[in-house]
């Protein structure tokens, strides 16, 4: 009973989510977008508070879960002085840990794996690894022309400034792919609930 | 043509195409491949897998499917998993789903051959943690026993007591990964949404990830490879239809203005 009642319900949300594409916008529509929205959160209170119960409440109560989680708990409710005007300036220092703490441990790595192995990937040789030598071709000359761009951005007017329009071009070539590449998971995400519907419907096998 | 119009007739198409499947040819790729003889190559007795379920249940349609085929073939091949969530708090309830449909609870015993952990909160700092001191991040799983009370995880430190790492993103935290991960030397696949593949691909030209299966026809493709069918290589034949009828739409858009304005 409970099965079937979380599947007409279910179905129900669906129509509602897709009559905004399919018709228009519509209170049917911004309500199952509340609800949605509503559920996500209350989820992830849930979640933060089951976490806030395991690694400090329990331990608390069993003897001490250490200094550092208790400093821990007490910046995180420093943090809700960013809600009075007057207190702002208290939630300043939570922030600055964790920005300064986040950004030591992505520096830490970072130059290694997004700026070295970049570099030396990208000076491959043309014939040999994973792809053909038409592909490695094209990936050298390209990286040699869109980095000539930027150094060569200071209004270069001089006999290669053909060279400027064509990385111009490589580079759109590349963001449009990057962004045509999102359209097959928009598809596969549409396909899942369309899965789903047909199902229900008893019009696919499970 | 009006929007709905072109709506209503994707929503057909996808509609006829799950109905009746036509069985477009499917190409394996390198980097799908690599993964699966990976998996394949692992021995049974060899250190867990660590996977991340990173996806969101918005995107579940595109990456579960690689997961589910990915932990069924360790299923079949004996090889112990144990499942962690950075990148979102829904990759608790996602876990349940996957230990349900995979069927684990059958072949293996939980805590010895499996264990989930669920969502960790933390980002990177959890993700580094987890890399450098195992037991110190990880105080009980999703069920509420004790991390050192399980067989599979009490002997766990550091990422040396990892086959490999094996995050499965539409959260956009793999890059995190990436960089807390691959200077260790630990074997790194992953799974991510098709729009991030052009993001990765530099990633796995430089060596950093060994291999990977990019959307929902990169789970195909290990449905293929391992026999493991499901709901991706079902969803392939919409998938090239919808294409076709996505990039008729754009020639149409860039054409159509043109003509009209040579008129």
């Amino acid at each position: 009973m409970l099965e079937e009642l979380g599947k007409v319900l279910s179905l129900a949300f669906l129509a509602m989510m897709f009559s905004f594409q399919l018709y228009r916008e519509n209170r049917f529509y911004r309500f199952a977008e509340y609800t949605a929205l509503a559920a996500s959160l209350g989820n992830g209170v849930v979640i933060a508070l089951e976490y806030i119960r395991k690694t400090f409440v329990t331990p608390s109560l069993q003897g001490g879960p250490g200094i550092l989680y208790l400093l821990a708990v007490v910046f995180a409710f420093l943090l809700a002085a960013n809600y009075s005007r007057e207190y702002k300036w208290i939630a300043r220092y939570p922030m600055a840990i964790i920005v300064g703490v986040g950004m030591a441990i992505a520096l830490r790595t970072s130059l290694e794996t997004e700026v070295a192995k970049q570099v030396w990937a990208a000076m491959t040789s043309i014939i040999g690894g994973s792809y053909t030598p038409l592909d490695n071709a094209v990936t050298s000359i390209i990286t040699i022309i869109v980095i000539a761009y930027f150094l060569m951005i200071p209004k270069y007017t001089g006999r290669a400034s053909y060279l400027l329009r064509i990385a111009r071009y490589f580079m759109m070539i590349g963001f449009g792919a990057t962004i045509g590449a999102r359209v097959p998971s928009f598809l596969a995400w549409t396909s899942g609930r369309i899965t789903y519907l047909l199902q229900a419907l008893g019009l696919l096998g499970a | 043509m009006d929007k709905i119009v072109i709506s209503w007739i994707l929503l057909l198409m996808m509609c006829v195409a799950y109905i009746v499947p036509i069985g477009l040819p499917l190409k394996i790729r390198t980097p799908s491949e690599k993964f699966y003889k990976f998996i394949e190559s692992l021995p049974k007795d060899s250190k867990p897998l660590l996977m991340s379920i990173d996806f969101t249940a918005g995107g579940a349609p595109e990456i579960y499917p690689s997961m589910l085929a990915v932990v069924r073939h360790c299923i079949a091949r004996g090889l112990r998993i144990v499942v962690v969530g950075i990148g979102t708090d829904e990759a608790t309830v996602l876990m349940h789903k996957l230990f349900e449909e995979s069927g684990i609870a059958k072949v293996y015993r939980y805590g010895v051959d499996y264990v989930g952990i669920g969502y960790i909160p933390g980002g990177e700092m959890a993700i580094t943690t987890l890399a450098t001191d195992f037991q110190k991040i990880v105080k009980s799983d999703a069920y509420g026993n004790k991390i050192s009370d399980l067989p599979l995880t009490r002997d766990i430190k550091d990422y040396n007591d990892f086959s490999a790492v094996i995050p499965f993103d539409t959260a956009g935290v793999l890059t995190l990964w990436v960089r807390n991960w691959t200077p260790l030397k630990v074997p790194f696949f992953a799974s991510m949404t098709a729009g991030y593949e052009p993001t990765f691909v530099p990633f796995y030209n430089a060596g950093l990830i060994q291999g990977y299966l990019a959307g929902i026809s990169g789970g195909a493709e290990y449905e293929l490879l391992s026999g493991f069918r499901g709901s991706a290589i079902k969803s392939m034949d919409m998938q090239s239809i919808t294409h076709l009828y996505a990039v008729t739409l754009i020639i149409a858009g860039l054409i159509i203005p043109y003509l009209r304005k040579r008129r």
